[in-house]
């Protein structure tokens, strides 16, 4: 009967998977929201945290008093049938980041360098180099890459946490 | 098999599941063993994820001659809560290196690497 259960239960990811997923997501998770998203305890979760980060696709990075997590894009899978395949296409794909989106979360805060992506680069506006010293045209080219977020208002270091 | 330490260092980020379905469609035509031998189970473990993986939608099978031939549902969603609203092509597509992943008939052979 457990056995048909979980059979029927089956996914396409384990739960190292998931919870890489789910970092990669938002690397400012804490391991109850990601316990709760995937369905595994907090201590399953925090066993995989600490599998991922000996395994090096984590990094785990005191923030006051939380922890922000930096995902290492470029690590390979694990399973020699997926030898040569970066875990960064597959991580962006099924967290949604894809690396601009992450970078400009504005309530995350998350940098380019928390992904450990190539920062962005300001592309050259092509009308400027076409016509270097004409009159400077309509529109200023937009930034790519958002500006620092705001101090949300009301909230210090770390507000999220509440006092033990 | 070793103990504690083994297992614990024995996990993967794909499902037996997800790695047979990766197989499937990286080559349509693979007979059971070619795909035990990639995911790395038995025939028998293969033969049962396969007939999940039908169950589910993920897969038709149909018989071209007396080859099993796989056309892979590539709109399906992931079947976790987590990623119930992502199609599963786009990922098969990039795991298996196979980028018409499941429509494909004819196959470059060279893909398949083992």
């Amino acid at each position: 009967m457990e056995e048909a259960e979980e059979r029927r239960r089956w996914t396409l990811l384990t739960s190292h998977g998931h919870v890489l997923v789910e970092i990669a997501r938002n690397p400012r998770a804490r391991v109850r929201d990601i316990s709760a998203i995937i369905g595994i305890t907090e201590r399953a979760t925090q066993a995989i945290i600490a599998d991922l980060e000996r395994a090096g696709y984590v990094q785990r990075v005191r923030v006051g008093r939380r922890t922000r997590y930096v995902v290492h894009m470029d690590n390979p899978f694990r399973h020699a049938a997926q030898d040569g395949l970066q875990v960064g296409p597959f991580l962006e794909m099924l967290a949604g980041t894809s690396t601009l989106a992450a970078a400009v979360t504005p309530e995350e805060g998350i940098t380019p360098e928390d992904l450990m992506v190539n920062p962005v680069v300001a592309l050259p506006d092509p009308l400027a180099a076409a016509g270097a010293g004409a009159e400077p045209t309509a529109m200023p080219p937009a930034p790519l890459a958002a500006p620092e977020p705001p101090e949300l208002p009301g909230s210090p270091a770390g507000g999220e946490y509440p006092k033990n | 098999m070793a103990a504690g330490d083994g297992r614990r260092d024995a996990w993967t980020l794909l499902t037996s599941h997800g790695r047979v379905l990766v197989e499937i469609a990286r080559d349509p035509q693979a007979r059971i063993r070619e795909l035990s031998a990639a995911a790395g189970i038995t025939e028998r473990a293969t033969a049962a994820i396969i007939a999940d993986l039908e169950a589910a939608g993920y897969v038709t099978r149909s018989r071209v001659g007396r080859r099993n031939h796989y056309a892979v549902n590539l709109d399906l969603g992931f079947r976790h809560a987590a990623q119930r609203d992502l199609q599963v092509g786009p990922f098969l597509a990039l795991l298996s290196g196979n980028h018409g992943a499941g429509t494909a008939v004819e196959r470059d052979k060279s893909l398949k690497g083992v």
